[in-house]
């Protein structure tokens, strides 16, 4: 899939597990790691406030377009 | 819900009994009628034996008279336009090769018939023990569909060779023969609806596979 997420990248920038993120944001650790690892087909919009907000970054952060090869 | 299930089992496994019952009812009086003459033929009472095909007209001259029947209810000759009958055709006029090739299909056709039986019984039982949305059920579905729809063009070759030796000995006066007459279309069908159903639940699986996977 052309969209890559980057969330391992914003939360090793905030020094943040992925069991206290999904604690934080009320998600479980299995559903983050999903999301984390780009199997997710798609994202609430809720989760994705969530996340903003607990590592106080933009939804382009964590979520970019990369043109398929 | 299973218990409905089940009902509409049975119904369709009876109504396919009840439709290949006259089929099933011809083959075993013609075999037992094939085993008498045969019989007869090896005590020297026959000297030939007579090669009866099935054959398929389409009557185009509804002045000309097939054959005539008496009606026993007025003692009265009436004619006859048959569409599907058994002829004497010479055996001499076939081909040995054709004749392999029919008796290999005719085969194919039966076990093609016992595979997706199988696996539409798979496909129940595992609705049954509640595994509705399951790519393997996905596969149990496509493979009755192809192997019915292989069925349906493989009984068309049949019928097609059957129709090619008899155009080389036959020919009826007022009727000519038809393959469509033969075609029978029920498997091709249940073919094609049970590659619909395959493609639906398919459909159904990948929309849960996606809510499911929704973060």
């Amino acid at each position: 899939m052309p969209i890559i997420v980057n969330l391992d990248v914003m939360m090793a920038k905030r020094k943040i597990s992925l069991g206290e993120l999904a604690e934080r944001i009320d998600l479980t650790p299995v559903n983050l790691s999903i999301l984390k690892t780009g199997k997710a087909k798609a994202i609430r919009f809720s989760t994705l406030e969530a996340i903003c907000k607990e590592l106080d970054c933009q939804p382009g952060d964590i979520l970019e377009y990369r043109v398929e090869e | 819900m299973k218990k409905r299930l089940n009902i509409f089992c049975v119904c369709m496994i009876a109504a396919f009994l009840l439709s290949v019952s006259g089929n099933v009812y011809l083959i075993i009086e013609m075999f037992i009628n094939g085993v008498e003459v045969g019989m007869k033929a090896a005590q020297g009472e026959i000297t030939e034996i007579p090669q009866y095909k099935m054959v398929h007209v389409l009557p185009t001259d509804m002045m000309e008279t097939t054959g005539t029947v008496t009606n026993l209810k007025d003692g009265r000759q009436l004619a006859v336009k048959p569409i599907t009958a058994l002829v004497e055709c010479p055996y001499s006029h076939s081909s040995h090769g054709f004749e392999v090739l029919q008796g290999l299909i005719g085969l194919i056709v039966i076990i093609g018939f016992v595979y997706a039986t199988v696996y539409f019984a798979k496909l129940m039982i595992h609705i049954n023990r509640n595994i509705v949305f399951d790519w393997i059920n996905v596969k149990h579905l496509r493979r009755v569909g192809w192997s019915l729809t292989g069925i349906c063009v493989l009984s068309f070759v049949s019928i097609w060779i059957s129709n090619h030796q008899l155009a080389q000995c036959i020919e009826l006066a007022g009727s000519k023969l038809n393959i469509l007459i033969a075609f029978s279309d029920s498997s091709l069908i249940l073919g094609f609806i049970a590659l619909l159903a395959s493609e639906v639940f398919a459909i159904g699986l990948r929309l849960k596979e996606e809510n499911e996977l929704t973060i």
